[in-house]
């Protein structure tokens, strides 16, 4: 983007088309040379299924494709993802919201953090899924117990990062705005927030696969739907299909999830410039 | 005889840490009258930095009174503007937003915010760029930026801590002379804080000079050299060279024991 600025008439120069040519082109050969790799992946999956090495252990793309084809043609998969998501996205939402307003808290009142600095570490140091159990102990088998579990997994790695973003705010660029006769509201929205937003961006993205684990893991512990319900249950009748399928939806959710928060960061933070990675 | 805006009265600024009781600046005795460029020269971490920062009200000082239009400075003071030599203009806003930002936080009237911040951009050479972010602009425009952003809300003294330290020679000269004409306009009470002498004796009215650490007045000298002043010319003007040969006989002096530390 500051390579298309940077002209100050407006005007286009041909260096900068050619380099933006050199930059497609290269994108191209990068995406053929990827689906070439990922498609010899799936032959040699599927040659290898049941001459190498037994079905029953590996299955093969197509049985995973056509298993995946049915729970979606018969709708019996659906119950399972919405349980899935619900849980995701409400334990995401609480967690991240607790995250980044404690974050804002301690990294305001500094204090608070220090005395407290060593608690955080010690249980930060426990991964959160272990507490799976208890929760299912405390709050049934239900959807609750996951959401809990989930928000959890999420809710260190968003604090910590938001306790940094608040921790590399420039305090020269909070004293010249604060001279200009600014209140402490006006300081927090306005400099504080977007200053903190890359961190917090940051930790979003890093949560998110977390989150994933938290709702599936919580479900394999016990449960009645959900995805890591049927991917228990596949593998418990051996039905190694079934497992991959669900492995394939996780996988796809992630995907796209990680989609989402990057298009939400890239328009959030579209002051930071990225230039073209290629040289001429 | 005009009044004072800035009083400064024997002044002393200690830093003490952990490792170290630093006495900063020594009964500093300084007054800026209004409508007056005064420059304060001197070697690195001589204090002056720290004097800045005590008139703004970001840190009292430990002896002596800072005395702003009559009244001692007691925290943040709001009434002057502040230039520092570090980029503060907020990355996350555009360029119109962030010369707006005083006039928002004095909640201006849109149409008036509109009108103040289109003309200050004019003045400033930065027509459009008013949609860029600041990382897509190029130090100078930057430095504008910074500079009209205080300019706009018009604040009663403006404060500038090497505001042109970090350009290129001919850059510098630029802004020199764009700070200049503006100077010559609006007739802002300034307090500008340089390690460049010839750049202090092109703009100010008065130099002092700062002795090494702890940061003290030296030298106080008149610039008897007229405005309006054209930035390429007076250089070579013999005015000049006799006063940057007397204030650099004192002012060597302090480079080279600054040198020695």
């Amino acid at each position: 983007m500051a390579l298309d600025l940077w002209k100050e008439n407006g005007t286009i120069d041909p260096l900068q088309q050619k380099l933006k040519k050199k930059f497609f082109l290269r994108r191209i050969r990068i995406n053929v040379y990827r689906l070439l790799f990922g498609v010899s992946c799936l032959f040699l999956w599927e040659w290898a299924s049941g001459r190498w090495i037994k079905a029953l252990y590996i299955s093969s793309p197509t049985a995973v494709l056509k298993r995946f084809a049915e729970w979606y043609t018969t709708g019996f998969f659906f119950p399972h993802l919405s349980a899935t998501l619900t849980e995701m996205a409400l334990g995401f939402v609480i967690g991240g919201t607790l995250a980044i307003f404690v974050g804002f808290v301690f990294g305001v009142k500094k204090l608070w953090a220090d005395i407290l600095d060593p608690f955080l570490i010690a249980i930060w140091s426990v991964p959160g899924i272990i507490l799976g159990p208890l929760f299912i102990l405390y709050f049934g088998i239900g959807l609750t117990p996951k959401i809990i579990l989930v928000a959890t997994t999420v809710f260190f790695l968003i604090f910590f990062n938001t306790l940094t973003g608040i921790r590399e705010v420039n305090q020269e660029m909070v004293d010249s705005i604060r001279l200009m006769g600014a209140s402490r509201a006006f300081i927090f929205w306005k400099v504080m927030i977007p200053s903190a937003s890359t961190w917090i961006f940051a930790g979003l993205k890093n949560a998110l696969p977390f989150a994933m684990i938290g709702a599936v893991v919580g479900e394999m512990f016990s449960s009645t739907k959900g995805i890591g319900w049927l991917i228990e249950r596949a593998s418990g009748v051996l039905d190694t299909a079934g497992v991959f399928a669900g492995l394939l939806n996780l996988l796809i959710l992630g995907l796209l999830l990680n989609e989402g928060v990057v298009q939400l960061e890239t328009h959030v933070l579209r002051w930071k410039t990225k230039t073209l990675e290629v040289g001429l | 005889m005009k009044d004072s805006v800035i009083e400064i009265k024997e002044v002393d600024k200690r830093f003490i840490t952990k490792k170290a009781n630093l006495l900063a600046i020594h009964s500093v005795n300084l007054d800026v009258k209004r409508n007056e460029f005064v420059a304060i020269v001197g070697p690195s971490g001589c204090g002056k930095s720290t004097l800045l920062n005590l008139i703004a009200g970001l840190d009292p000082p430990t002896r002596g009174e800072i005395c702003y239009e009559g009244k001692p400075v007691n925290g943040i003071n709001t009434d002057v503007g502040y230039i520092t030599q570090n980029d503060t203009i907020l990355p996350w806003r555009t360029v119109e937003e962030n010369v707006g930002i005083a006039l928002e936080i004095r909640k201006t009237p849109k149409e008036v915010m509109e009108r103040k911040v289109n003309s200050y951009i004019e003045m400033a050479g930065l027509q459009g760029f008013e949609k860029f972010y600041p990382s897509q602009l190029s130090g100078g425009m930057r430095k504008r930026v910074g500079l009209i952003r205080t300019l706009i809300y018009d604040p009663g003294a403006i404060l500038m801590d090497e505001p042109f330290g970090a350009l290129d020679a001919q850059l510098k000269l630029v802004m020199q002379n764009e700070l200049l004409k503006i100077f010559d306009e609006t007739r802002k009470t300034i307090l500008f804080v340089t390690h460049d002498l010839g750049e202090a004796i092109s703009l100010a009215d008065r130099v002092a000079v700062f002795s090494g650490r702890p940061g003290t007045i030296k030298k106080m000298r008149e610039i008897p050299i007229p405005r309006p002043r054209d930035i390429f010319k007076i250089r070579f003007s013999k005015v000049f060279g006799e006063l940057y040969e007397e204030l650099w006989d004192s002012l060597k002096e302090e480079v080279s024991k600054g040198e020695s530390l």
